[in-house]
């Protein structure tokens, strides 16, 4: 349970952030809405996150579903600043 | 799903419960309590109702003679606000009404913020956390948010433990959704007590899901908004965000630089008649003035919008020419105010209008006790599952679970009862009031603690259930005494009458407690936590 455990608290967190953010990121809405939407929903996202990694039978197999669920969404939320579709908020650039 | 995946998140749902449990009652019961917090000020202030009283019959002034006197004293400060009255409802169509307002202002000494307050032209300013307002209102929605801790740490706190609840809450639906509706139909009310409270935890649970699904996302936005600010700016833009200006997030529109050139202001009547033109459907709460006399003053003005879910809206005008500088209204919506607007609203349930809201309110008052209920019987079924059957003694884990769940929640009970109490008995306005409502509460938790801590677990736990009973009945007595009989109340103050009636309730609902502990403790299954005497088990299949 210590591996599930870690890997949901520590892994969880990242994921819950970039994972939000992709989401919001093709909404058609100004930055700093899609900025406000990863604020609000983010950190329930972490207990989602913290949840999901005790669906793995095995702790490595929770580190490596999280790094690997951690390593798509930072590359595609990369992509989507990239494009334009997430960014820092309007008037604080 | 497999039998080891459901066992894995039993554990976590188990002990991410456990671990919480006690402060989530406090969270649950405090929060309940809170909903009615203008209620309950009012119930627990004097000095208000005699203003009520006042405010039906004589002093009346209009609100510019309030900003005028206020702004002729010699505790003139440019940036101040005009409320109605103590209770902070409606300005009057038109701003003209003569009615009851009052002026609030605040001033930085030795570092800490003060507030101060001025309730008639011409009286004198009285410290806003003193007992202007009631203490006992105030502190129970300290403790729904920080547990009478230190309110940055028990903030933080509570907003970690609202992670572990989140948590809590996702793996009991993971376990529980495969029977869900059986669940909520499965009520075995019998001899097995054990069973019958299984059963009301999870009927509770399953019919209060969504209301805690919003409690959880709520609560972390309230309570960790700095942290996701952080986090998001960390985690997704590379740490960019430039924290000094997370303010400006919030603005309705950005505060002019401060001037020195003197300039005429608007009157109250005028600024109304701005903003009715700008939104015929605002109403206005309150004014909130910056520089006020100078070039660049703005005025703030903040009230709601019907049939909106963000109800809160707010309409920034030049102080001096009525020039709109920014707005944050239904369908213009400032999206961090918007988002804020939205958790307020759901998480102290103001939304609805007229009937509606106060079934809202009501309904968040029975949800948020039965909450507290959940957390309560989630520790007593974790002790119970887990009893040594054939065993006269019991763990020892059991034994400090058992105290620490009776200290930390009855104690919570005891002591908000004892609080109301205090500010109702002690002179209002005094000081010996405003440091012996907080006191109170924190001798009841330490008096629960203290006594279950000497006393065998059953007989502390039924002897702080009487007391939780006794003292809450004393609250609608003392009621009664000190300042009008139910049957008037219930006519005049509707308010403070049902704080009353909720008080009695409470109360026959704790002796009833108290009398059902005490049976099975001297009839139940033996060899528990909660028996009067271990002794040998005879018939497993008797009640708890």
């Amino acid at each position: 349970m210590w591996g599930q455990t870690t890997a949901g608290f520590l892994a969880g967190l990242p994921l819950a952030f970039l994972s939000v953010a992709l989401l919001a990121s093709p909404l058609p809405f100004e930055l700093k809405t899609k900025f406000t939407l990863t604020v609000v929903f983010a950190l329930p996202m972490y207990c989602v996150t913290i949840t999901a990694a005790f669906a793995a039978a095995r702790g490595y197999k929770a580190w490596g579903w999280m790094l690997a669920a951690n390593l798509v969404c930072g590359a595609l939320l990369f992509v989507a600043v990239q494009l334009g579709w997430y960014g820092l908020p309007e008037g604080l650039q | 799903m497999k039998g080891a995946t459901i066992k894995r998140f039993t554990s976590l749902h188990t002990w991410t419960g456990i671990t919480t449990g006690v402060l989530l009652f406090v969270a649950f019961y405090a929060g309940a309590l809170t909903v009615y917090k203008a209620e309950i000020d009012a119930w627990a202030n004097p000095v208000v109702h005699a203003e009520l009283e006042a405010e039906r019959t004589e002093r009346l002034f209009t609100p510019q003679q309030a900003v005028e006197a206020f702004i002729n004293s010699p505790h003139f400060t440019p940036d101040f606000y005009l409320f109605s009255s103590r209770y902070r409802t409606h300005l009057p169509d038109g701003g003209e009404t003569p009615g009851r307002y009052a002026i609030y202002w605040s001033e930085r000494v030795d570092g800490e913020r003060v507030g101060w307050d001025v309730f008639e032209p011409g009286g004198q300013p009285i410290q806003s956390n003193a007992a202007t307002t009631s203490q006992a209102a105030n502190f129970i929605e300290l403790l729904h948010f920080t547990m009478g801790l230190p309110e940055t740490f028990g903030t933080y706190l509570f907003g970690a433990v609202t992670l572990l609840y989140g948590v809590a809450l996702l793996s009991g639906l993971v376990i529980h959704l495969p029977h869900l509706v059986k669940d909520l139909f499965s009520m075995r009310i019998g001899s097995n007590l054990k069973l019958f409270w299984q059963d009301a935890h999870n009927v509770i649970g399953v019919l209060s899901l969504p209301f805690h699904l919003m409690f959880v996302v709520t609560s972390l936005v309230l309570a960790l908004t700095l942290v996701a600010i952080l986090g998001t700016s960390f985690f997704t833009l590379g740490n960019q965000f430039p924290t000094d200006r997370i303010g400006e997030l919030y603005e309705v529109a950005p505060h002019p630089a401060a001037s020195d050139t003197p300039a005429d202001m608007l009157d109250v009547p005028t600024l109304f008649a701005r903003v009715k033109e700008i939104q015929p459907d605002f109403t206005v709460s309150s004014i909130h003035w910056h520089g006020y006399g100078t070039a660049t003053a703005a005025a703030e003005i903040s009230g709601d919008y019907p049939d909106s879910l963000i109800s809160s809206a707010d309409i920034q005008l030049d102080a001096s020419t009525g020039a709109l500088q920014g707005a944050n209204l239904p369908g213009a919506h400032n999206p961090a105010l918007a988002a804020s607007g939205v958790v307020v609203s759901l998480h102290f349930a103001r939304f609805g209008e007229g009937l509606g809201r106060q079934l809202v309110r009501l309904s968040y008052l029975l949800l948020g006790l039965l909450g507290a209920f959940l957390f309560y019987s989630g520790n007593l079924l974790w002790i119970e599952t887990r009893r040594k059957r054939r065993n006269t003694q019991q763990p020892h884990l059991h034994h400090a679970l058992a105290r620490l769940t009776v200290a930390g929640c009855l104690g919570t009970v005891l002591g908000i009862s004892l609080l109301l109490l205090t500010a109702k008995l002690l002179p209002a306005e005094s000081l010996l009031r405003a440091a012996w409502v907080p006191n109170a509460w924190y001798l009841g938790l330490a008096a629960s603690a203290a006594w279950v801590l000497l006393r065998p677990v059953w007989r502390g736990t039924v002897e702080v259930l009487w007391a939780c009973a006794v003292i809450t009945a004393a609250v609608p007595i003392a009621n009664a005494i000190i300042y009008m009989p139910p049957w008037q109340s219930a006519l005049i103050a509707p308010g403070v009458f049902g704080v009353d009636l909720v008080a009695l309730l409470l109360a026959i609902g704790f002796a009833l407690t108290a009398r059902a502990a005490a049976r099975r403790a001297h009839n139940g299954q033996p060899n528990s936590v909660w028996a009067d005497t271990p002794r040998l088990a005879t018939h497993e299949g008797a009640s708890l």
